[in-house]
């Protein structure tokens, strides 16, 4: 028992570094054609892309309703990535578009708020981008990261 | 601009003069109805009112410095219901982006309606109004012409620049104007120069020069605007000074009761998924030791703003319902202002201009 | 009611998966099969395909029904609960006959277990042997045991039984036991079926067989394949174009076409149909990415309907084009090629390059066996023509069709599924708009079937243009279509006849067909084929002249005993007569082969006269190449113009003459003409009037638009309404038929079952909270959503596929998707 305890010492004095670094807590929201087959691609071969992100397969970013980002910056999340087909890739024809609009709005609207604007994005990741999702990841926590936690949760106490 | 418009001769009158020209476009037949501020039985309160006979306009207060609700919901819902006839509706310059928002929503037609506005002074808040009404009878019409009154309009109306309509039929000039002696009006479209024909006006005389007065009045409100615009905004990105604001908010939901662009039936965020369940607040509560009650009034504005802030007309009505004195408004226009401008829209600026989430269609690619 | 067929589809690339998806989703059974380890065919290596520089394979996936498939993009590959895929498979033999084949089918291992198999891929460092990946068509080097497709899932590898040594390393460092080395297996299995079809595809000529342009030699000299690779960024150089000899970027590229076609030499006399415009999309992707590109072409074959569109686009952003045939080009010191051209007679141009492209045309080549002649072996047209994507899936889908009717009456859905999706009922009855070819066909094909067709014609009589075509024989086919309708049972035909006002939803539409007089019977239909057809341009009146005429006329003409006994010293083509450009800035597909084959009839009865062409592009596509080729032997001379400066008629009295430019002479040419044949082209007829009927879409010049012009080229956008033909694109007889046939398909699919099914997850209306706003009417891009009676928006189940735009927009929540029995 005891051991084990020191074992967890050391451990814990071991990642200390690791600790310090803030991990953010990321909604990643993609669609289920272009965005989702990409980061799958990425997975098969193998590149590797920050493990803060959860992400969310949605059959289109046509779909997304603004709440669903409120919502994720109220209860917490410091940053919210959208991956969506190409224009005039999207299966449901222009449902990436329509999302654009919608991002587009909201971004001012939380900007308005206080929220960074690097805390929203909007990619467009094609079903071979395999690379290029692992970029626009890495980028995007890279630099959320920098930008350190939201605290925009306090505003969810009303 | 010289504007060259006909006159009405006002007698210190103004009020009473403009209802009588309107009554004649009852007495004439040439609309079927008239929508305009008035009062009725037991209220001083200027509301909405659908006259349809001349003599009953007695009651109208068109230019009337208050409104208790905003009038572009009744006349959207008369635009909506009437065809094959033509009601004017007398409408703040706010209350017409309202009525033209609403159509691009489906929820009325502009067809039938003959919009009639006027250069807007701004409104009073109803009990400040009311106030003064009973010291001072003749108020709607000193209102008019005293610009130490129109300084004790709703805050909303002190810091508005869009105080000149867009898309009316008939524009009520009244700035720089001598208006207890005449005011001027004039047609912007066709069924405007028809009408007032109609009201037997003064052949138009020398012109005046509206431009001095409306650039003073313009840059006034305009600065008012920004420094409003300014702490506002300031409120909404500081943590501390929103709660301290909006920690005030009862969840009463008058906000949207008043707002005359929500036009749901009933508002999702009183509905099903926006209800806090206990657990989340009890969860909230574990870290803090406490947790607000009721919660998620946060999302409840924010998801207005969501759906609405890009068509806020600033009508400042949710300020003036809000029982916790929130200055729902100033907020609302300025989260607007910054949503407006990214997507480049103006609200109520075109009735043909396609409400900016649905310009995808033009986008290249699709 | 009839039991469900069976098929087998060879080869997995877009035809036989297209053929596979239309055969699955009327109910039959398929068994899919590639000799490759994945399906997707050469789509794989497509990133982005023109005409728009979009992907959107999964467009292809069914639209109704959409349960029985699994909604992945393409790439992962292709699953219905219908169809089973048998990757590294082939057909051995084959034996009895129509609707009773018996298929033999021989698998081979990919000595890699798919269900073990977790794609971690440490034994491709293992693996000693490398060789040139054929996907990437040498641009790098795979092992022998490799990944199939870039995306394709499950992530399993497999091992190229060519090129494996054994040598078991692989087997040694695989964690999950996954790598079976031991004697090849080799699985025989005998198939039932009603039909085969093959979809086995073309092979791309190697250059390096006629050690060509240097490729083999230089690293810099690459195919187009190669060059497609180079431009996705799941290929060997991330999407970055780089010269392969030493990885500095590749700024200027030179697109060199025709390599392997079109070239007598190589005994290869045909025109690869596709490459143009691929190296057109390839050129606007580098430019995107910052190249310079030059294309070196003979004649820019743009004869889709928006491709001459797209090559206007691709020059206006900076494209340059070059009319010639590069000679010869050798490496530069520092990197890069350079490479001598004459553009014109007597000028020698030497330009460098960083890289050059080598547009690959077909080389002629199933290597299997053929089993095309067997009865019930059928053969989709990619795989005898190099099809660009929309004429591939359309003659799939023709081909599927003709399938299925070996099979016999349509298959009835089973009833009682395990699957509890709602269910609509349809109509079984199809109108078909225009008697025209491609309308008879559609006609002909769905009451082969039993299903009851409707056919409304502007005329009194059937065949459409059938009096214009100056064929002989193709006239013949098209009267007996019109024969066969006639006596069809189940072919009703309203002549004199438009249809009216069209109302209802998919599955349930009601037409209101009028005659001359104004009436007519309101027709209930599940689906509705639009074939409207159109017809020659007219000449305006300023060329009204005895001399001058369309080529069709003029073609037609040649037959008359007048003519054919007249003095006839010189005969003028001018191609492209206003068409290409401006207002109708399309090709007509047509005018080319009729002028050209005017020629051998001419010289049959006027051995000397002179026959001069006047031409922007020759469009012969495909084997019609034969046509240019024969023409020139026969001696017509063609000259090339510019749209800048279009050769004069000058219209006289007794006389015609033609004043124009010929570059390689370097002046001005006269010629008094006898006869004038203008290529001035084919337009739609009724477009517009139809398009706002049905609520669809239509081009400036007044044809149908398709959903998607790769994807679903006979689908109008709207679920059940399809388009075909000349009302959506100029096309021959053969491909009018076809076009038919596939809308047919389409159609089928729709109003097979009378009890239709819904997916699982549509849209629907909560309408107390609607408040009417149509904001969902207006983000549907299916056209499910319309105003109800009850005052509230209503959806159109069969066409809702649940994209949940109306939910995003929908402030209230009154439009939610809904997914059933969950």
């Amino acid at each position: 028992m005891e051991q084990t305890t020191q074992q967890t010492d050391l451990v814990k004095t071991e990642q200390t570094d690791f600790d310090k670094e803030f991990h953010p807590n990321i909604v990643a929201l993609v669609c289920n054609w272009c965005t989702y087959t990409a980061a799958d691609l990425a997975g098969v071969t193998r590149l590797k892309y920050p493990a803060e992100i959860r992400m969310i397969r949605l059959m289109c970013t046509g779909m997304i309703d603004p709440r669903f980002i409120v919502e994720s910056f109220l209860r917490g999340a410091d940053g919210v990535f959208i991956g969506g087909c190409h224009p005039g890739d999207c299966h449901y024809i222009n449902g990436n578009l329509k999302a654009r609009l919608r991002i587009g709005g909201l971004k001012a609207l939380l900007q308005g708020m206080g929220i960074e604007p690097q805390r929203l994005a909007l990619h467009w990741i094609g079903a071979s981008e395999g690379t290029e999702f692992q970029k626009q990841v890495k980028d995007f926590v890279e630099g959320i990261r920098e930008l350190g936690p939201s605290g925009f949760g306090v505003y969810d106490s009303i | 601009m010289d504007k060259s418009f006909a006159f009405l001769k006002t007698n210190n009158q103004p009020n009473r003069i403009l209802s009588r020209a309107l009554g004649k476009l009852l007495d004439k037949g040439l609309v079927s109805a008239v929508m305009a501020p008035g009062i009725t039985n037991g209220s001083d309160l200027p509301m909405p009112v659908l006259f349809t006979r001349d003599e009953a306009m007695e009651s109208c207060i068109p230019l009337a410095p208050a409104a208790g609700v905003s009038a572009a919901v009744q006349a959207a819902r008369i635009g909506r219901k009437v065809k094959d006839k033509r009601v004017a509706v007398v409408l703040k310059p706010c209350e017409v982006r309202g009525v033209i928002e609403l159509a691009k929503l489906n929820q009325t037609s502009l067809e039938s309606l003959a919009i009639i506005s006027m250069e807007c002074p701004g409104r009073m808040e109803n009990d400040a109004y009311l106030a003064k009404l009973s010291a001072s009878p003749d108020l709607p019409d000193l209102y008019l012409n005293d610009s130490s009154l129109q300084d004790q309009a709703s805050s909303t109306c002190l810091s508005c620049d869009a105080f000149e309509p867009q898309g009316a039929d008939i524009t009520i000039h009244l700035f720089g104007l001598p208006v207890m002696e005449h005011i001027g009006i004039s047609g912007m479209t066709a069924i405007g120069n028809e009408l007032i024909e109609a009201m037997d006006l003064e052949k138009p005389g020398a012109a005046y020069d509206q431009r001095e007065a409306m650039a003073r009045l313009r840059e006034k409100r305009g600065r008012a605007k920004e420094e409003l615009f300014q702490k506002t905004g300031e409120i909404l990105k500081n943590p501390d000074q929103y709660l301290e604001v909006l920690g005030n908010c009862l969840g009463c939901f008058n906000c949207r009761t008043a707002c005359p662009l929500c036009y749901c039936r009933e508002c999702v965020c009183a509905r099903e998924s926006f209800d806090r369940d206990l657990d989340d607040v009890s969860n909230r509560a574990k870290k803090t030791g406490q947790a607000r009650m009721p919660a998620g009034l946060s999302m409840f504005h924010m998801t207005r703003m969501v759906h609405m802030s890009h068509a806020c007309v600033g009508c400042g009505q949710c300020s003036s319902y809000c029982p916790s004195k929130i200055p729902v408004a100033d907020l609302f226009r300025t989260m607007g202002q910054q949503v407006q401008n990214t997507l480049d829209y103006s609200p109520g600026r075109d009735p043909e201009e396609p409400i900016p989430y649905l310009r995808f269609k033009t986008e290249a690619g699709s | 009611m009839s039991k469900p067929g069976r098929f087998v589809v060879a080869g997995a690339g877009i035809s036989g998966v297209r053929a596979s998806l239309d055969l699955a989703e009327t109910g039959h059974e398929v068994v899919l099969l590639d000799t490759a380890p994945v399906s997707g065919g050469i789509l794989l290596a497509l990133d982005r395909q023109f005409p728009n520089d979009h992907c959107g394979m999964c467009r292809m996936l069914p639209m109704l029904d959409r349960d029985q498939s699994k909604y992945f993009c393409m790439r992962l590959g292709m699953f219905h609960k219908n169809v089973t895929f048998m990757p590294n498979t082939e057909i051995k033999e084959i034996g009895g006959g129509p609707g009773d084949l018996k298929v033999l089918l021989q698998s081979w291992s990919a000595k890699v277990d798919p269900d073990l198999c977790n794609g971690c891929g440490d034994c491709l460092e293992v693996c000693p042997v490398s060789l040139p990946d054929d996907l990437a068509d040498s641009l790098s080097l795979r092992k022998a045991i490799f990944k199939p497709g870039p995306n394709t899932s499950p992530s399993t590898l497999a091992i190229d039984p060519d090129s494996c040594i054994l040598c078991g390393k692989c087997k040694e460092v695989c964690q999950t036991g996954a790598i079976t080395l031991g004697p090849d297996y080799e699985q025989t299995l005998e198939e039932k079926v009603t039909a085969v079809i093959m979809a086995t595809g073309v092979e791309y000529f190697d250059p390096g067989d006629a050690s060509m342009y240097g490729y083999g030699k230089y690293a810099d000299v690459i195919t187009s394949l190669a060059f497609e690779r180079m431009l996705s960024s799941s290929g060997p150089t991330q999407g970055r174009i780089l010269r392969p000899s030493d990885g500095a970027p590749a700024e200027n590229i030179a697109w060199i076409q025709c390599v392997g076609s079109r070239n007598l030499r190589l005994g290869a006399d045909h025109c690869s149909g596709a490459c143009c415009m691929f190296a057109l999309k390839q050129a606007g992707l580098s430019m995107e990415k910052g190249s310079r590109p030059t294309i070196f072409y003979m004649d820019m074959r743009t004869f889709g309907r928006d491709w001459q569109k797209y090559l206007d686009r691709a020059s206006s952003s900076g494209l340059r084009l070059v009319r010639c045939r590069p000679h010869s080009l050798e490496a530069r010191n520092g990197g890069g090629l350079m490479l001598s051209y004459s553009p014109v007679p007597g000028e020698l141009i030497d330009e460098h390059f960083d890289l050059v492209v080598l547009s690959v045309g077909r080389a002629p080549g199933w290597k299997g066996p053929d089993f095309s002649d067997q009865d019930g072996v059928l053969v989709t047209g990619g795989s005898k023509r190099l099809l660009d994507i929309s004429r591939s899936l359309v003659s799939a889908s023709s081909v599927s069709f003709r399938a299925a009717m070996i099979s016999g009456s349509p298959v009835q859905a089973e009833q009682g599924d395990s699957i509890t999706s709602q269910r609509v009922k349809v109509k079984s009855k199809v109108l078909v708009v225009g008697g025209g070819p491609a309308g008879l066909s559609a006609s002909l094909a769905l009451a082969g079937q039993g299903i009851s067709v409707v056919i409304v014609e502007k005329n009194d009589f059937l065949g459409g243009n059938v009096s214009q075509i100056s064929d002989a024989e193709a006239r013949e086919r098209i009267r007996e279509l019109v024969r066969d309708a006639e006596k069809n049972q189940d072919i009703e035909i309203l002549l004199k006849s438009r249809p009216m006002e069209f109302s209802g939803t998919t599955g349930n539409f009601q037409t209101h067909v009028l005659d001359q007089q104004n009436k007519g019977p309101i027709i209930e239909h599940g689906a509705v084929i639009l074939a409207s057809g159109g017809s020659q341009s007219t000449l305006p009146a300023s060329l009204v002249h005895p001399k001058v005429m369309t080529v069709f006329d003029l073609h037609r003409r040649l037959d008359d005993p007048e003519i054919k006994e007249k003095d006839l010293n010189c005969l003028v083509f001018i191609q492209c007569f206003e068409t290409r450009t401006k207002e109708k800035n399309y090709c007509s597909r047509l005018c080319c082969p009729t002028a050209l084959r005017s020629v051998e009839k001419i010289r049959s009865t006027h051995p000397e006269s002179r026959i001069i062409f006047f031409y922007r592009d020759i469009m012969t596509p495909g084997d019609l190449e034969h046509l240019y080729t024969r023409a020139r032997e026969l001696g017509a001379i063609f000259i090339p113009y510019q749209t800048d400066i279009p050769p004069k008629l000058i219209l006289e009295k007794e006389q015609v003459v033609v004043e124009g430019f010929d570059p390689y002479l370097g002046e001005e040419v006269k010629f008094k003409a006898d006869l004038v044949g203008l290529g001035s082209g084919l337009g739609p007829g009724s477009g517009h009037e139809l398009a706002e009927l049905f609520g669809i879409r239509v081009d400036r010049e007044g044809f149908l638009i398709e959903a998607d012009p790769k994807w679903r080229p006979v689908d109008s956008g709207r679920e059940g309404i399809f388009i075909c033909g000349l009302a959506r694109n100029p096309v021959s007889l053969d491909e009018a038929v076809d076009e038919g046939r596939a809308a047919a398909q389409r159609a089928m699919r729709l109003v097979y079952n009378p009890q239709a099914r819904m997916s699982v997850s549509t849209a629907r209306i909560r309408p107390a909270l609607c408040s009417m706003c149509g904001l969902c009417w207006t983000v549907c891009p299916y056209f499910a959503r319309y105003p109800g009676s009850k005052g509230a928006m209503e959806v159109d189940p069969l066409a809702c596929q649940g994209c949940g735009a109306c939910v995003a927009i929908c402030p209230n929540h009154a439009s939610v998707l809904e997914v059933q029995g969950d």
